[in-house]
């Protein structure tokens, strides 16, 4: 098989990994600050239809069309951060949920939106390298925020947020930096997404979506940027690959959940578990 | 009109109530929120239907039968994942992902199992008559599953007011050291709770699947939302305010749509529930604060 | 410079402090000690700014300290470790200590953003004096290990240096000894004592009267929520307020 038909059996899939890796690490971003937030895929979503909608309707350039889709979800992220933000645990979580709702029905029912039948025809506009340097700027993004003093400052809230603060942390305002650089990832994500899948529909961004973007980060791990990488690969090429079990397919996926909070909690990409591996096969060499 | 519209409102609420009332018990006591909730009432719902069409049995003995099922499977969660975390003593995020993921493998399974059409429980079941009276006609149908559930929501609060177990249960809710200090059988009365949780959700299943005629694989994820929805606005945890919260919501949701479109009614619940948790965090009805949520 | 007047705070119907007045003055070793339950982490909390008093004034600096952030009121230079340990435990010793100069590291986004030589010259300063501060303490060799790993007395000396690296003036320690053995006792004291000459200002609980009679210049008695008796230790040990409300207590720790 030559390289043109292959990338155009393929391209989809693979574009899909780079994207979906992004969406793994813009819930990675909040997780690392403590923060369970599933609104992720409300923001891929209004980015998404942001940006399809101002180069279909408006015929504005991608590259313009791809920075409301990241500015529009971060600005309501900021908004709705503000309140929200005040809830942790299992509140933030279900409150996130009903936001994710919210935003569903609203796109289901707007008419700029396309309503039900959602916005067709979106011009092909996403490359490879768009989504490979969309992927490298979040990866240095994250990578520059967590050797700082406000990666730093993510890590002491996710583990004690009261001691945080009593070291002089102003932990309102990083969960919001943390929540609103989610939300403008995802929707950069969304944007490239929508521009490669030439459809939008509202049953995209919904319930489904949001687990499915967690399971990625926690499939792969949070204990650095590679682990929503891998895991947002992997549960890309999985239903690829589970094609034969038709119908039992997303059975797969459950039970991939099941396992690693189980057994792997730290998920695939744990540098510990290396590193114990690591010592370990060195003494038994030395044994 | 409108007495009518309250008639329905309390006929649906009763039962997102007592859906509720299951889900907010395993948070009270176990202190996780189950979000395979949404999936037991499903397999409640598919158990009575095997039950009623491939074995014939009658309605009386396949309703118990397939809350038993469910139950078992309530049970089954418990011991191969919920209890699991907790001897690991895992942060809160970690049961709701293992729970999202029995419930993917449960509506997966259903769906491999019995094909994703929607299906109904046989038409003869019941008496098709309804009683009028006044301007309101209530179909016997329809009284039958408000009776129901209303009925199991008072043994359900019996139990946990009056009983010796109901009060072991309290103190566990309270704090299960303390009640494991003094004699308490926490882990026992854990299985327990997950056990008549899920019943009393494979029941809910039952009743939605007899109300709106319809039984699909599906039927959890929108049930599941309905249920955070009730438990958030009672006030997670409290069994008086879960049932409150399911009434509301159903209230809510009748009334809804003779005023909005109904487009609209599903997003109704989330908005409230977004609504709520902004102003006030333990609930419409709960004034106490919960336990480490 | 810490001023508490009038302070009050009540949980439910618990009056946990009631009507407390006491000052800190620059320079002092200031001691709180009192049976369990008197409401002594109490008085911490509310001064940390971590929920508000129920009545009172509460002034550091001469400023007062009403509705003021627990953040803000760090970074105005209060610094406190707690009774219970409340360190970061999966991360490294050197990086809990950072954590502690968060708002001492003068660069912007873009600079770390951009790594730029502003950026990397205050992460190398905050190193090495993150460093020098747990040499201080004495666990400089474990600098790289998890805070969780450490035994309990090491936990709490990186407590100490952690509160020190916001440049506080005023240190709040809650039981810094409590479940210390002799040898790290004395360490301890000698740290506190060196903290004195470097003109830091020290209120602390704790429970061991020979610690307390040791470091400090004033002491306060706390029962019930309220204080009972104030003064230099000598006099505190003769008072028979004092004596009566320890004796009236099961076991004087
Ligand atoms: N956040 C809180 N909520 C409710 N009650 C509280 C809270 N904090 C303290 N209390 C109550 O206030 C009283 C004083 O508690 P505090 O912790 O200040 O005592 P303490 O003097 O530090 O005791 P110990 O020597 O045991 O540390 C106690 O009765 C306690 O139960
Ligand atoms: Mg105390």
């Amino acid at each position: 098989m030559d390289w043109s038909s292959w990338w155009d059996t393929y391209s989809t899939l693979v574009l899909s990994i780079g994207v979906y890796g992004m969406l793994a690490l813009s819930i990675y971003l909040t997780l690392s600050c403590g923060l369970l937030s599933l609104a992720n895929a409300a923001f891929m979503g209004i980015g998404a239809y942001m940006s399809a909608i101002a180069t279909l309707q408006f015929e504005w350039p991608f590259a313009f069309a791809l920075f409301l889709g990241t500015v529009l979800p971060a600005a309501v992220a900021f908004l709705i951060g503000i309140p929200v933000l005040r809830l942790s645990g299992v509140y933030l979580a279900m409150a996130t949920l009903g936001f994710g709702e919210v935003v569903r029905v609203v796109l289901l029912n707007l008419d700029i939106t396309g309503g039900p039948l959602g916005l067709n025809g979106i011009p092909p506009l996403t490359t490879w390298w768009h989504v490979v340097l969309a992927l490298a700027l979040t990866v240095a993004l994250l990578q520059a925020l967590r050797r700082s003093r406000i990666g730093r400052a993510f890590e002491a809230i996710r583990e004690d947020e009261t001691a945080a603060r009593l070291m002089g942390i102003a932990t309102d305002r990083i969960k919001l930096l943390a929540f609103v650089l989610g939300a403008a990832i995802a929707g950069l994500a969304g944007g490239l997404n929508a521009h490669y899948t030439f459809t939008l529909s509202p049953g995209n961004f919904g319930f489904e979506s949001a687990v499915d973007i967690l399971t990625m980060a926690v499939l792969g791990g949070i204990q650095g940027v590679a682990g929503p990488l891998l895991g947002g690969a992997i549960l890309t090429l999985l239903p690829e690959l589970l094609r034969g079990l038709q119908e039992f397919r997303m059975a797969a996926n459950g039970l991939i959940l099941i396992a690693v909070v189980l057994f792997m909690p730290q998920g695939l990409w744990d540098p510990a578990r290396f590193r114990r591996w690591r010592r370990s096969r060195g003494t038994r060499a030395e044994a | 009109m409108f007495a009518q519209q309250i008639v329905n409102a309390i006929s649906l609420g009763s039962v997102y109530a007592l859906f509720a009332l299951g889900f907010t018990l395993v948070f009270g006591i176990l202190g996780v929120i189950n979000l395979s909730h949404g999936g037991i009432f499903m397999v409640g719902a598919y158990a009575a239907l095997l039950l009623l069409t491939r074995f014939e049995i009658p309605f009386w003995a396949a309703l118990p039968l397939a809350m038993l099922a469910a139950g078992l499977l309530g049970l089954a969660i418990d011991l191969l994942i919920l209890k699991q975390l907790r001897k690991r003593g895992a942060p809160h995020l970690m049961p709701m992902i293992a729970t999202i993921g029995a419930a993917i493998l449960m509506t997966s399974l259903s769906q491999g199992l019995f094909g994703s059409e929607t299906r109904r429980f046989p038409l003869d079941l019941f008496d098709q008559e309804s009683f009028s009276w006044g301007p309101v006609t209530i179909p016997v149908l329809q009284a039958g599953i408000t009776a129901l559930s209303v009925l199991l929501m008072l043994l359900m609060v019996w139990v946990l007011k009056r009983t010796r177990i109901g009060q072991a249960l309290r103190a566990v809710a309270e704090s299960p050291k303390a009640a494991s200090l003094l004699g308490i059988p926490v882990e026992r009365l854990f299985h327990l709770t997950s056990f008549v949780a899920a019943a009393l959700g494979g029941a809910a299943g039952i009743l939605i699947g007899l109300s709106f005629d319809a039984i699909s694989p599906f039927m959890g994820q929108p049930m599941l939302h309905k249920g955070i929805a009730a438990i958030i606005l009672g006030g997670l945890g409290d069994v008086r305010g879960a049932v409150l919260g399911g009434l509301f919501l159903g209230a809510a949701e009748v009334f809804a749509v003779t005023v909005l479109s109904s487009e609209y009614r599903d997003a109704l619940s989330f908005g409230l529930l977004f609504l709520v948790l902004l102003w006030r965090p333990q609930g419409l009805f709960g004034a106490s604060a919960t336990r480490s949520a | 410079m810490l001023k508490l007047e009038g302070l009050s705070r009540q949980f439910g119907g618990v009056r946990a402090l009631d009507d407390v007045t006491l000052t800190v003055h620059p320079e002092q070793v200031y001691g709180l000690i009192g049976p369990n339950g008197a409401g002594k982490t109490t008085v911490f909390n509310l001064v940390t700014g971590l929920f508000p008093p129920t009545g009172g004034l509460l002034e550091f600096d001469g400023r007062s300290l009403q509705g003021v952030p627990p953040h803000r009121i760090a970074q105005r230079g209060i610094a406190r470790t707690f009774q219970n340990i409340r360190l970061f435990q999966e991360m490294t010793l050197i990086d809990n200590v950072i954590v502690g100069m968060h708002a001492h590291l003068p660069y912007h986004f873009w600079d770390l953003l951009l790594r730029t030589p502003a950026f990397r010259e205050a992460e190398r300063r905050a190193r090495a004096r993150a460093l020098q501060l747990l040499h201080r303490v004495g666990l400089g060799t474990l600098c790289e290990e998890l805070a969780g790993n450490l035994s309990y007395g090491n936990q709490r000396k990186l407590e100490i240096a952690r509160a020190l690296a916001s440049r506080p003036r005023l240190l709040l320690l809650d039981e810094p000894v409590a479940g210390m053995n002799a040898t790290e006792k004395n360490e301890i004291m000698a740290l506190i004592r060196s903290l004195r000459q470097d003109r830091l200002t020290v209120f602390m609980i704790e429970h061991d009267m020979r610690f307390v009679m040791g470091l400090c210049d004033t002491v306060a008695v706390l029962n019930f929520g309220r204080i009972i008796a104030e003064g230099k230790p000598a006099e505190i040990q003769a008072n028979p307020a004092v004596i009566e409300a320890y004796l009236g207590q099961e076991e004087p720790a």
